[in-house]
């Protein structure tokens, strides 16, 4: 076996990445002042804990094929469970951090025993109204533990100083980005592994799997379980970011954001949900900033009011996105071994 | 016997679909069965490898009674299942195809810290695979890009690669060109000869059955109306009316 030559561009965007807190360079129109301004380095960190919750998203959906309607509940439970236990219990951070774990665990077990009995739109329709149950939970204000609607501000007292206040966004920034190093080689390791490829072989084939002597179930729940435990770490890095938690983090909407990003990006290479989440999340935030500006509100009410919605926006580069590149970011470059297979045999028939 | 069912039934509402089934298959030997379409002979497979509970009646493997396992503890036994329907991983390359039967057939499955790629006897496992089914050199061809009697090809290989002691091979030819059954034909009767499995086989043209089998077994409305050497089913008067109508 020859050695393969790794391409080194991950390393120069990866180095790029590290030193942006430091360099105060203008980047006119994609962002507002110097690219260290908090304001630009909390839009990219929680791009980067999106990329998170997105490459978990991915091992299900992408990798065993399993589309879940309910990740947010995991995602929701790693931004509410420390803050709860933070400002009701007054624990410090590492108990609150082992409590979420411990709880997030939990819960992935149960509802992925009892999701994983059905398959197909029952599996999503079952994995929904846990996440529905969950949302109808946190806005109902038990006991004042969530805070409804208005959601929950993050104490600071029980946390560490440099985690603290908007001159320490840096900070945060580097961790969000040292979590996001983190899980991607996780996720990689996974992914070359054993079960990883069993994963693959139930999204290919599940009846097949079983046929050769395996049983999905188990594995299944293995993957539905990790990728709950990633997501609950996405949120709590989320928690940090926005100093606080909002019922947004649990409703369902937020398992639709993270489906598109994981098809905009692409799930053929492990960069692609990452880069989908980073673009979904940039657009959503600098568009409803543009839509705000007097570009838009100039302009008559018939185009002004809808472009005024982000979502609007982002719903048709969605479909144009869908249309043309079907497999998305990334998976525009992985077809060709398919096709490239294709053509192979075809010229040996 | 390697494999028995005693008075196995399948009822769907009001239908029966296997009716009384009593057998046995000797270990080393080749069974075929036959019957017309609807006769139930892909219900009994299904029942062999645990994809139907029967309404009544049991299954033995050994010796061992398997009627309630699930399908894939009946594999882990060495019962392994080709379909009509061919059942490969289209989208994974050929040899991660049989690369990943193999290493479901050994311990190890659960492992997320190594490489699934560095176990030698895995990967050589699986090109042996491929090279008894006659696909060596297709290796990195994506399964689902392979011809159709290729990815029937392909599935024996799959079924190898688990390393079984029995093989249910559900109508193995159906699908493959004229001009591919005669290879197709060859890997199975290789199977039989070298590799010493016991197949049981459903299958409809009669040359092969008649060619390949120690034994055939024939089923009519579900129920096994003959079960005996090759000549002795051809020359039984109600096999020839009710199934070769021959008169």
């Amino acid at each position: 076996m020859t050695r393969r030559v790794r391409p080194f561009w991950p390393v120069i965007i990866l180095a790029v990445l590290l030193v942006v807190p430091k360099v105060g360079v203008h980047l006119p129109v994609l962002f507002d002042g110097p690219l260290n301004r908090a304001g630009n380095l909390q839009l990219l960190a929680v791009g980067f804990a999106f990329g998170i919750a997105a490459l978990s998203y991915n091992l299900l959906f992408g990798y065993t094929g399993i589309l879940s309607f309910g990740h947010a509940l995991f995602f929701g439970a790693g931004v509410y469970l420390p803050v709860i236990a933070l400002r009701h219990w007054q624990w410090s951070l590492g108990p609150a951090l082992l409590f979420t774990l411990v709880v997030t665990l939990a819960l992935a077990v149960a509802v992925g025993a009892l999701a994983l009995r059905t398959q197909g739109v029952y599996f999503a329709m079952v994995t929904l109204a846990f996440a529905q149950a969950g949302a109808v939970v946190v806005g109902k204000n038990p006991g004042q533990l969530t805070g409804g609607e208005e959601g929950l501000s993050l104490p600071t007292k029980n946390l560490p100083t440099w985690m603290v206040g908007v001159i320490h966004t840096g900070n945060l920034y580097w961790l969000t980005l040292a979590a996001l190093i983190v899980v991607y080689l996780l996720t990689l390791r996974m992914i070359t592994s054993p079960t990883g490829h069993i994963w693959e072989g139930i999204r290919e084939n599940e009846r097949r799997i079983e046929m050769v002597g395996l049983r999905p179930y188990t594995y299944k729940l293995v993957v539905f379980v990790i990728s709950a435990v990633i997501a609950a770490v996405a949120g709590v890095l989320y928690l940090f970011l926005s100093s606080g938690a909002t019922p947004a983090s649990v409703r369902s909407d937020f398992t639709v954001a993270l489906l598109l990003m994981v098809i905009i990006g692409g799930s053929g290479a492990l960069w692609g949900p990452v880069a989908g989440a980073l673009l979904y999340h940039y657009l959503n935030v600098r568009l409803t900033t543009w839509a705000a500006s007097g570009t838009v509100s100039a302009l008559p009410g018939v185009l002004s009011r809808p472009l005024a919605d982000p979502l609007f926006i982002l719903g048709i580069i969605f479909v144009l996105l869908v249309l043309f590149f079907p497999r998305g970011i990334a998976g525009t470059f992985v077809t060709q071994r398919l096709r490239a297979s294709r053509r192979v045999e075809n010229r040996a028939r | 016997m390697i494999l028995e069912t005693r008075d196995l039934t399948l009822r769907f509402g009001g239908a029966t679909i296997v009716d009384n089934v009593s057998f046995g298959v000797p270990e080393g030997e080749f069974v075929s069965v036959i019957g017309p379409n609807g006769a139930g002979k892909t219900s009994l497979f299904n029942l062999f490898s645990g994809l139907y509970a029967p309404t009544s009646g049991a299954i033995f493997f050994r010796g061992e009674e398997i009627t309630d396992l699930a399908p894939f503890a009946r594999v882990r036994r060495g019962l392994g299942r080709s379909f009509q329907q061919t059942t490969i991983f289209p989208g994974l390359p050929v040899l991660e195809n049989t690369r990943l039967a193999v290493q479901a057939g050994r311990p190890g499955n659960f492992a997320l810290w190594r490489s699934a790629l560095t176990d030698r006897a895995v990967l050589e496992r699986a090109v042996w695979a491929l090279e008894v089914v006659g696909l060596r050199g297709r290796e990195k061809t994506v399964a689902g890009a392979l011809s159709h009697g290729d990815k029937r090809k392909l599935e024996l290989a799959l079924l190898l690669s688990t390393e079984p002691d029995v093989l249910l091979l559900d109508e193995p030819t159906s699908g493959v060109s004229a001009e591919d059954v005669p290879a197709m034909l060859d890997v199975i009767r290789h199977i039989r000869d070298v590799e010493h499995k016991t197949i049981l086989m459903v299958e409809h043209k009669m040359d092969a059955v008649y060619d390949l089998s120690d034994r055939v077994a024939v089923l009519a409305n579900g129920a096994l109306v003959a079960y005996d050497t090759p000549d002795t089913v051809m020359a039984d008067p109600f096999v020839r009316s009710a199934y070769l109508g021959v008169a």
